[in-house]
């Protein structure tokens, strides 16, 4: 995975193996805890799943629109404090968020200080390089955003059970038949983790002692073509699962969702945040 | 009375690997029947021969009087008539399941076959209660154990009510308990007057699920009778590779 | 190189979601009329594939790990518009269901990497591969060179994406609004550790995976599985020129800028060995405290003539910037046209 993600910060190193399951068991507990905290009674859980999603972008492209530092500030309090009226503990934000954000983007973001010309507010002790305060508002600018957007991507995900949110895609527009592949993508990506644990396992188990590295690439890269393999039978199978039960290329989808009073009320508190963000963090 | 299917000489090949040699058989309606065979005698083929996924090279498939070809399910009509009536339980639950949840799966054959909203949010709660998943309605499929993935398999078919079940190797893999559960669920069936047509080798189930015995080697038919008289046969089984050499049966 | 939330501006989000949006809608009913019913499926598990794919650790040659994108691996086998689609849906899922990559920049990391990076990955692929047999040691290099190909212009990319906003997106006193290394900071940083670790990992995953199916399953190499290209190497070609036109076009504000340094995480900080790794590998940005006196100097000049980003010197940059560009793309094409060349001397000979 890349840069900022809301499973816990990986290492490099460690078998293939290891990081594979790792990964595994960290995508699983990640949906487990989703699942069960989109169930509790909170404010977002109980808003329609499409306000919810039209929501969070419009606030996450919000926070990366504004060009004011404090109300950028407050965006993420905004946040913070949907995740405390959402029964969504400040420590997870913490921990899936803001931390990994911080180490990641607050790292990049430290040589802007040196590094962004302007107004020379003092100079790091011992090296003499200037600190200018266009590098420390540029470098907060950067972090900002970035914790602000992935707190809402967080809340959102983490108040929504999947299904419906891939649901409410519709919203934007999604094609139906890509809302359905997702979906099901989603569910064969467990399906084939679990898959690509068994066989690197199944191939190292074979293997006496420590592989040099040349045989461990072989071990990975036999492994994803085996998995290919299996990923295409799987496909062709569930084809034909589709069809037996009256599949014919025409896609439906049922959903139930129904904009109530508190869903207004929401696009109401919404529509004022935004309008308050654009107003005072226009410049 | 008529046969519900009448297969004739069917030959059928993956890429170079024969799997079906020259069978030949016939269905009445409201018929148990079982299909016994050791692995690669064709049996999972055959399922797929009856539910026209498969096609024969040669011979000749009839069902419910008329040719079941790839030319005749091209038509939408007989496709969504003939999909209606057969319902095909695949033997891996993890293929059967791909929806994002127990509902979804639950509501995709009703809402292939073009049911009015209603009835189908009506039906699924139904089968929900029936197959004792109500509590699992919004789970993901990789959330399910082995039993609770083959009861929502199961359902996801019984929900269109077909005529006929084909099911395949419906309790491979699962623990005693979750197995007993599903046979118990299949031996219920038994009053509804449905076709019932599945592939097994676990004999000890056999005279809950099935009246008919039919024994499949390597691609074709190799004896058919009542359950009883087949599980009598030692030999037979033995020579099919049902029982290990002589295993005593009890 | 999932450019996260907050490092490219609405502008540019915007423009690389319109550019990406028509390559979505020509892939899709292009794979959908080849898959019709199978559509649904097979685009679906080889979606989660990609995924997957993602997230092998792979021992790269000189001892450490990397992820791959498979770009190059995906535009292999399934060919470019499946690829592109597949890597799309995988990139979407990491964004909303595991917050790896942002929402507003997911346009831009599919241009980059599942669209850009595919399209490269393929031509490169067929104009090396040829019509060699499919059991050719010759596939397996061209799928190294494609993927390493792929990521590297996916790189170049989104370091031309970072190394914009600076340069269009401040306020009035100067204030980068946006990820706020410019160009001279942005190329080299990414190019580095692109054209080494993650390039590697590329590669390797490419090239791996078509050995084993020469010997295990050959028929997946016959044609790409979900369709070729359509498109003529004529029309390779100007591919390659549209690319090198979208380049010129991006300074004037047309493409989103951007951000990956690369694939390290927060943990690996923590190590001094991948510190130092780092470091090495994107010789600026790395731990601060490192920041080489060379590269301050090389910071130093780039900002030497800009006092306040004057306007001035913003038209400057954008000369610079193309020109820059169309020299990476033309040394790129130089490079593939001498390879085949090579190639196809060695084989009369």
């Amino acid at each position: 995975m890349g840069e900022h993600s809301f499973l816990p910060g990986h290492r490099h190193g460690g078998g293939v193996l290891d990081r594979l399951g790792e990964g595994l068991l960290a995508a699983l507990r990640h949906g487990l805890e989703a699942d069960d905290l989109a169930r509790r009674p909170g404010l977002l859980q109980g808003l329609d799943p499409r306000v919810k999603l039209a929501g969070a972008l419009a606030l996450m492209l919000m926070a990366v629109w504004v060009r004011t530092l404090p109300v950028l500030a407050a965006l993420l309090g905004l946040a913070a404090g949907l995740a405390l009226v959402s029964q969504v503990p400040l420590a997870r934000l913490m921990r899936q968020v803001w931390l990994g954000v911080l180490a990641f983007t607050g790292l990049l973001a430290l040589p802007a200080l040196v590094l962004v010309p302007g107004r020379v507010l003092f100079h790091l002790p011992l090296l003499s390089w200037p600190v200018t305060l266009q590098g420390l508002r540029s470098a907060a600018f950067l972090v900002g955003r970035a914790e602000t957007s992935a707190s809402y991507g967080l809340l959102l995900i983490l108040c929504t059970p999947w299904p419906h949110l891939l649901k409410s895609l519709r919203l934007l527009r999604v094609p139906l038949v890509l809302v359905v592949i997702l979906g099901m993508t989603h569910r064969y990506i467990f399906l084939l983790l679990h898959s690509a644990v068994d066989l690197v396992e199944a191939r190292r188990s074979r293997a006496v002692g420590p592989l040099p590295p040349r045989e461990r690439r072989r071990l990975v890269t036999g492994a994803a073509g085996e998995l290919l393999g299996r990923a295409l039978d799987l496909g062709g199978e569930a084809h034909l699962a589709m069809i037996a039960r009256g599949f014919g290329g025409e896609i439906h989808l049922l959903d139930d969702f129904r904009l109530r009073t508190r869903d207004g009320a929401a696009l109401a508190g919404l529509a004022l945040t935004l309008v308050a963000a654009w107003w005072w963090g226009g410049r | 009375m008529t046969a519900l299917f009448d297969l004739n000489d069917v030959h059928y090949a993956y890429r170079d690997t024969p799997a079906l040699t020259g069978l030949s058989l016939a269905v009445e309606a409201g018929r148990r029947v079982a299909l016994l065979g050791a692995n690669g005698s064709g049996k999972s083929t055959l399922l797929r021969v009856l539910d026209g996924l498969y096609f024969p090279d040669s011979g000749t498939v009839t069902a419910f009087g008329a040719p079941l070809t790839r030319q005749a399910l091209a038509d939408e009509a007989t496709a969504f008539a003939f999909r209606r009536r057969v319902g095909y339980v695949f033997q891996n639950a993890d293929i059967q399941l791909f929806n994002p949840t127990v509902f979804d799966e639950l509501a995709f054959g009703p809402l292939q076959l073009g049911l009015p909203r209603a009835e189908i949010r009506h039906k699924v709660e139904e089968a929900l209660v029936r197959f004792d998943l109500a509590a699992l309605r919004d789970r993901a499929p990789h959330r399910l154990s082995g039993g609770e993935k083959k009861r929502v398999a199961l359902a996801s078919v019984l929900i269109l009510e077909p005529d006929v079940l084909l099911m395949d190797e419906p309790t491979a893999a699962l623990d005693p308990r979750s197995a007993g559960e599903i046979i118990a669920l299949l031996a219920a069936l038994q009053d509804s007057g449905r076709t019932v047509i599945t592939a097994t080798h676990d004999l000890d189930s056999l005279a809950a699920i099935a009246d008919l015995a039919v024994v499949l080697q390597d691609g074709r038919v190799a004896a058919q009778g009542p359950v009883a008289d087949i599980l009598a046969d030692h030999a037979l089984l033995a020579r099919t590779r049902l029982l290990k050499p002589h295993a005593d049966l009890r | 190189m999932h450019i996260p939330d907050g490092y490219l501006s609405p502008a540019t989000c915007a423009a690389a979601y319109a550019a990406a949006l028509p390559v979505w809608a020509v892939a899709l009913r292009r794979v959908k009329r080849l898959l019709q019913s199978r559509l649904v499926p097979l685009l679906a598990v080889v979606s989660a594939f990609c995924f997957v794919v993602m997230m092998f650790n792979l021992p790269i040659p000189g001892g450490t790990t990397a992820h791959a994108v498979g770009m190059g691996l995906a535009a292999v086998l399934l060919g470019p518009w499946a690829a592109s689609l597949a890597i799309s849906i995988a990139l979407l899922i990491q964004a909303l269901f595991f917050g790896d990559g942002g929402l507003t920049t997911f346009g831009a990391n599919c241009l980059n990497m599942a669209i850009v990076g595919s399209f490269a990955s393929y031509a490169v692929y067929r104009l090396l591969a040829g019509r060699a047999p499919l059991q050719a040691r010759r596939r397996v290099v061209a799928a190294a060179v494609a993927g390493y190909a792929g990521i590297n212009m996916a790189a170049f990319l989104a370091a031309c994406e970072f190394g914009l906003q600076p340069l269009l997106f401040h306020d009035a006193a100067g204030t980068p609004l946006y990820a706020p290394y410019p160009l001279g900071v942005a190329l080299p940083a990414m190019m580095l550790a692109h054209l080494t670790l993650a390039g590697a990992a590329e590669a390797v995953i490419a090239a791996g995976v078509v050995a084993y199916l020469q010997r295990s399953n050959p028929s997946l190499l016959e044609a790409p599985l979900l369709g070729g290209s359509g498109l003529r190497w004529g029309s390779l070609r100007s591919l390659w020129i549209g690319l090198g036109a979208l380049m010129v076009c991006s300074p004037l504000g047309l493409l989103a800028a951007g951000t990956a340094w690369g694939e390290w995480a927060p943990g690996d900080l923590q190590n001094a060995g991948i510190r130092q790794q780092i470091a090495r590998a994107s010789s600026d940005v790395a731990p601060p405290v490192h920041v080489p006196a060379g590269l301050e100097r090389l910071a130093g000049l780039w900002h030497a003539p800009l006092p306040d980003y004057a306007p001035a010197f913003l038209h400057n940059a954008t000369v610079g910037y193309a020109v820059s560009a169309m020299v990476g793309c033309g040394l790129i094409l130089l490079l593939l046209a001498a390879l085949s060349a090579l190639w196809r001397g060695g084989r009369s000979a």
